[in-house]
């Protein structure tokens, strides 16, 4: 009978073989495991032998069912994958997909956002108030001389009913510390405003942000240090930052901020104009004028203060020539910077 | 660990009520689990006198007792084996309430009872359920429980840190707390003019070699000693401490242990062979019966204490069986030790044993302690039980504990801490923790450790101990929140920025500046004061930069036009900025306006299907998408009145009456005027610094969804041109609550076939939250729906 087994086994083997449809498949499988098939004669011829024999040849017999079975679930898988593959179209995968349109940022609002989270991430927080300001918060307060040229008409605007636009974003300082405590540690970010005549470098309308840190003990380092992360955040690891004593009338010492240059990285280019460095803007420790006008304590308190202008900023990232070119709103400009 | 209050007061002069008593230990670093003051819990229980117990005539088990309150005689069925007359026990009467249940009057198997008496763990004194607690016979019947002295204490279950074994005793939170509170220590000499017989060396050999495992080992002789049970005072103490009684020599090792946070064992003298206790690492193989009647096989990484024959017991962590103590006991060994920490943790998880011992030597306790301890411990069996003590103590102590110093800079406390201390206070708070002044410089303190502080090794540790005791709430703060930065405002920005250059538009940025004639191109109506309310220059650079912009449309179709010019098609932009309102005062109003132009197809070139080009009720789902992304829900969409915009093909966006936004066709005399011919252009504007303002600050809850299936219908109708599809949508959702949704998915006008009506289909679904529906209800509601629709309408079905 074993070798009856083996042949069955071998016979199935060759007919697997020989499949080409769901159809044949289905008949062997009956014709194998079916109620004609010879596995159940075998089976149904058992109950003619003695109990011993009866046992062993019944194992063997299941041993063989079971082979059986698994040669047939192993071709019908094979099968099945088989079909699948035929039923699914076969596509032109260069066709294009179905796109949605394009849209973008403005790059100064890219890098307004990139300021914000890095001085967020420094623990800063950011003011917002008015653009259209009075004289006692844009140059008074600021501890600007009545005299100053800044205050002209030539340099500032009026308004019709006495007021100005706001000419830096320094007017935030002022009235953060009019409203609050120090400890104050905020950035102001915002639009300014001068009387200058529109070329490739000046916009009678322009974006400055503004640092303001008051507290007990502020030192000098924490000014250059802020500024160097900040430097260093923006423009890259790498990217050095220095100060030039310079006159502001709001701080003392006070200073100019130079980076080093985003371009030839300070081996001087004709965006750095030679020098290696690049202006970004005025810094220094809050002069105790300020602090008094606002009625803080210098003796107490104090702190520094530093600004920069996001539209050159914005400039130098992504290599603008002109700043006119920022508000124009040609798409060709706009679809750049995504 | 378990304080006990009573306990407490002995130790130091304390009365704080137990609110104020557990609010300075949770501030002193100890945590409190619960607090249990029995004065209140057993307030209505009494002590009673049972004078007769009769069998119940109905029960075997059941007694009849007769019980004296102080007052009356009460009858009550009891059913614990211990009842017998003229024993003194807790009577919980009728009325009273224990365990949040309240004592009634039953009938037990036919008899009245009047309350019932009270086991150990009905009180909840001690898992004791075995019978009914029996009382000392000197205790007045009829007193409440909270007179009783023995039962009138609070008990505060704390967690102690891994860091301060010190704590894992009486003597040791005392310690914790007076320093805390200021409050001097009560200081109990140690009697050691006992007198003596002979010389514990004549009697015992303790043979103590190696310094890694065991720094120091004591043993102390007692002979004739009685073993009997604990007076009540100590059992009664016991158990409120979370230990159970088992005899007054067992007893006395774990009082002291309670008190001392030491652990002490004590070994019957008759079972040790060889008159010799050695302290060594176990042979592999040895085998230990264990007081807990479990054998151990033991390796070389077990402490064992042994006779010349027999491991006695595994070191630190529990004894052997066969050396314990029981009622034949006659003389014992004591033993206070100190075993290396390590072994006895590993060896006590190995084992899984946990004991009140291995818990405290795993946490490296004090050797220079062990003197003290044996002193207290032999103190204190002589005074509950008979006995002679063998003169002397061997002390074997080969490893010494080491001295700690720590020098502490107050202008080091000063600056980590941010308190205005002096150095005296500093030293007073370190003396009060035990510990010791050597030096002391201008900015130099040094002190000696007490023994027990072994966490205290460092500078930053003692300024650790000093906040503790100035209190971590009791630091000024520095910094405020001070809300400067406008989250909404600035997130609201960049969500609804991003939302839009998702959706294909360009964001632009414009001058602010604005020519005051645009105001005229823009065919404004009387009412619309705000976009006429001018922020006029004085020294303007020009005519056309004149003033500020109030809305943002009119560059932003100069935007538009630019780029028609560079032939681009489809274009979508926005602009999101301030405008400017003068206001009375000189200053202006500066809000912030989103406002946008779009032209072209709805979607990208696609060659599977035709683009089709943007209408109306395009920008009126962008615009709907838009309030939702701005989480603005109760707005309502009227048409709008704006002569800039084509009549009947523009809204507003109302906020609680108030326009706060329109979106429509821009009206061709306006795209005239910037030169935009042939093109259908549509824009929006939203002021959203109002959207901010008005919008309700829902908090987001979590509803309950149905949990079954919901069923999905469609119904087309013919219906009047005229009616509006809102007013048709509300009727749906009126007619039933389980309609959840309603959704138009067609609309069909065919002049020829039905003059004046439209054909609508709309997608209904149905859910309820009770029951999966049947067909005959959805039936139901889809008929009430159609008579509903028809009743108002006179709709046609289809």
């Amino acid at each position: 009978m074993e070798k009856t087994l083996k042949e069955i086994i071998n016979e199935l083997k060759k007919d697997l073989e020989k499949i080409k449809s769901e159809h044949d498949f289905l008949n062997l499988k009956s014709a194998y495991l079916g109620k004609k098939s010879k596995i159940s004669e075998l089976l149904a011829k058992l109950s003619g032998y003695l109990k011993e024999e009866r046992a062993v040849l019944g194992k063997n017999l299941n041993i063989a069912k079971n082979e059986i079975l698994s040669l047939l679930n192993e071709k019908e898988k094979e099968l099945k994958e088989h079909f699948q593959k035929k039923k699914i179209n076969e596509l032109d995968l260069s066709m294009p997909g179905q796109r949605s349109f394009k849209g973008g940022l403005h790059p100064l609002t890219s890098v307004m956002r990139e300021i914000e989270d890095i001085f967020m991430s420094m623990g800063f927080d950011i003011s917002s108030y008015f653009e259209i300001e009075d004289e006692f918060h844009n140059f008074d307060a600021l501890n600007t001389p009545k005299n100053h040229s800044s205050r002209n008409l030539a340099d500032t605007f009026y308004t019709l009913s006495g007021k100005l636009l706001r000419t830096q974003t320094s007017t935030e300082q002022i009235r953060v510390m009019e409203n609050f405590k120090p400890p104050i540690k905020i950035i102001s970010i915002g639009r300014c405003y001068r009387n200058d005549k529109s070329d490739a470098s000046h916009s009678p309308f322009f974006h400055q942000v503004e640092a303001l840190l008051i507290d007990k003990n502020v030192r000098f380092t924490d000014l250059r240090d802020t500024l160097q992360i900040f430097v260093e955040k923006m423009f890259g690891a790498g990217t050095k930052s220095r100060f030039r004593p310079h006159f502001f009338p709001f701080t003392e010492p006070s200073g100019e901020i130079d980076i080093s240059c985003v371009k030839c990285l300070g081996k001087g280019c004709n965006v750095c104009k030679g020098s290696g460095w690049l202006e970004m803007g005025g810094c220094g420790m809050v002069d105790p004028n300020v602090l008094e006008n606002v009625g803080i304590d210098p003796e107490e308190y104090n702190g520094y203060a530093f600004g920069l202008g996001i539209d050159r900023i914005t400039m130098l990232k992504y290599n603008i020539p002109d700043i006119r070119l920022l508000f124009e709103n040609d798409l060709r400009f706009l679809s750049q910077f995504n | 660990m378990k304080i006990s209050y009573n306990w407490l007061k002995e130790l130091i002069d304390i009365n704080l009520p137990v609110e104020e008593l557990v609010e300075k230990i949770t501030f002193a670093g100890i945590e409190v689990e619960a607090v249990y003051n029995f004065k209140e819990i057993l307030k209505d229980i009494i002590v009673a006198k049972i004078t007769k117990v009769e069998k119940h005539p109905d029960s075997d088990k059941l007694k009849v007792c007769q019980v004296f309150d102080g007052k009356e005689e009460l009858n009550i069925v009891c059913g614990a084996v211990n009842c017998k007359e003229n024993m003194l026990t807790a009577l919980a009467p009728v009325g009273a309430k224990i365990n949040e249940i309240s004592v009634k009057k039953a009938k037990l198997r036919g008899i009245e009872s009047f309350g019932f008496l009270c086991s150990e763990k009905e009180l909840g004194i001690s898992s004791d359920h075995s019978g009914i607690i029996e009382l000392p016979n000197d205790l007045p019947v009829g007193k409440s429980f909270s007179q009783i002295a023995y039962f009138s204490d609070v008990i505060i279950d704390v967690e102690i840190t891994p860091n301060r074994p010190d704590l894992l005793g009486m003597l040791g939170i005392a310690n914790d707390i007076a320093a805390i509170c200021c409050l001097p220590f009560k200081k109990a000499d140690i009697n050691t003019q006992i007198k003596t017989y002979g010389n514990i060396s004549e009697d015992l050999k303790i043979i103590n070699q190696n310094a890694e495992i065991c720094p120091r080992y004591t043993a102390r002789l007692i002979k004739d000693i009685k073993v009997a049970p604990s007076p009540y005072w100590l059992k009664n103490r016991l158990n409120l401490m979370g230990v159970s009684s088992v005899n007054n020599i067992v007893d006395a090792t774990n009082y002291v242990l309670l008190e001392y946070g030491i652990p002490i064992h004590a070994f019957d003298y008759a079972c040790i062979d060889g008159k010799a206790i050695e302290i060594r690492l176990a042979k592999k193989g040895e085998k230990l019966l264990a007081l807990n009647s479990k054998e151990y096989e033991l390796d070389e990484n077990d402490i064992v204490i042994a006779d010349t024959k027999n491991v006695l017991g595994l070191a630190g962590i529990i004894g052997g069986k066969t050396s314990g103590i029981n009622e034949t006991t006659k003389d014992i060994v004591i033993e206070v030790a100190n075993f290396e920490y390590s072994y006895i943790h590993k060896s006590s998880n190995k084992y899984k044993i946990f004991t009140d011992a291995s818990y405290r030597f795993e946490r490296d306790l004090p050797s220079e302690k062990v003197r003290l301890v044996s002193d207290r411990i032999v103190e204190f069996i002589l005074k509950i039980s008979d006995g002679k003590l063998a003169d002397g103590i061997i002390d074997s102590y080969i490893r010494k504990q080491e001295e700690i110093f720590v020098e502490l800079r107050p202008s080091k406390v000063k600056k980590i801490l941010t308190i205005d201390i002096d150095n005296a206070l500093i030293i007073s708070y370190m003396e009060s923790l035990g510990l010791k002044l050597i030096k002391e410089s201008e900015d130099k303190l040094k002190f000696q450790i007490p023994c027990f502080r072994k966490d205290l090794y460092r500078e930053i540790d003692l300024i650790e101990e000093i906040i503790r005791l100035w209190g971590y709430n009791n630091v000024k703060t520095y910094l405020k929140n001070q809300d400067i930065t406008d989250k909404e405002t600035l997130f609201t920005k960049r969500k609804i920025s991003d939302y839009l250059v998702f959706n294909g538009f360009y964001e632009v940025v414009n001058s602010s500046f604005m020519d005051e004639e645009i105001l005229n191109k823009f065919f404004l109506n009387e009412e619309d004061e705000q976009k006429k309310s001018l922020v006029k220059l004085l020294n303007p650079m020009g005519a056309s930069f004149s003033s500020l912009r109030t809305f943002l449309l009119p560059n932003l179709l100069k935007n538009m036009a630019l780029n028609l010019n560079q032939k681009f098609e489809n274009i979508r932009l926005f602009e999101l900025n301030k405008v400017f309102f003068q206001k009375s005062d000189g200053f202006a109003n500066e809000p912030i306006l989103l406002s946008g132009v779009l032209c072209g197809n709805i979607s990208q070139v696609y060659w599977k299907q035709k683009s089709q080009a943007i209408d109306f009720y395009f920008l009126k789902g962008l615009m709907e998408d838009v309030l939702s992304q701005l989480d603005l829900k109760n707005y309502q969409l009227k048409s709008s009145s704006e002569k800039y915009f084509e009549k009947t093909n523009s809204m507003s966006i109302c906020l609680n009456d108030e326009i706060i936004g329109n979106f429509g066709k821009i009206n061709y005399k306006v795209l005239d005027y910037f030169d935009i011919k042939n093109q259908t252009i549509f824009a929006f504007e939203i002021n959203l610094t109002k959207v901010i303002n008005l919008k309700s600050q829902e908090k987001i809850v979590f509803k309950e969804f149905s949990k079954y299936p919901s069923v999905k219908r469609d119904l087309s109708f013919i219906i009047d041109k005229n009616y509006s599809v809102e007013n048709i949508i509300k009727v749906f959702y009126s007619s039933n609550s389980l309609i959840k949704s309603v959704e138009l998915f067609d609309q069909y006008i065919d002049e020829k076939k039905f003059q004046d009506k439209k054909s609508l289909s709309f997608s209904i679904i149905i859910s309820s939250y009770q029951d999966t529906l049947k067909d005959f209800e959805i039936d139901n509601i889809m008929n009430k729906l159609i008579n509903d629709l028809t009743a108002k309408f006179s709709i046609e079905l289809r």
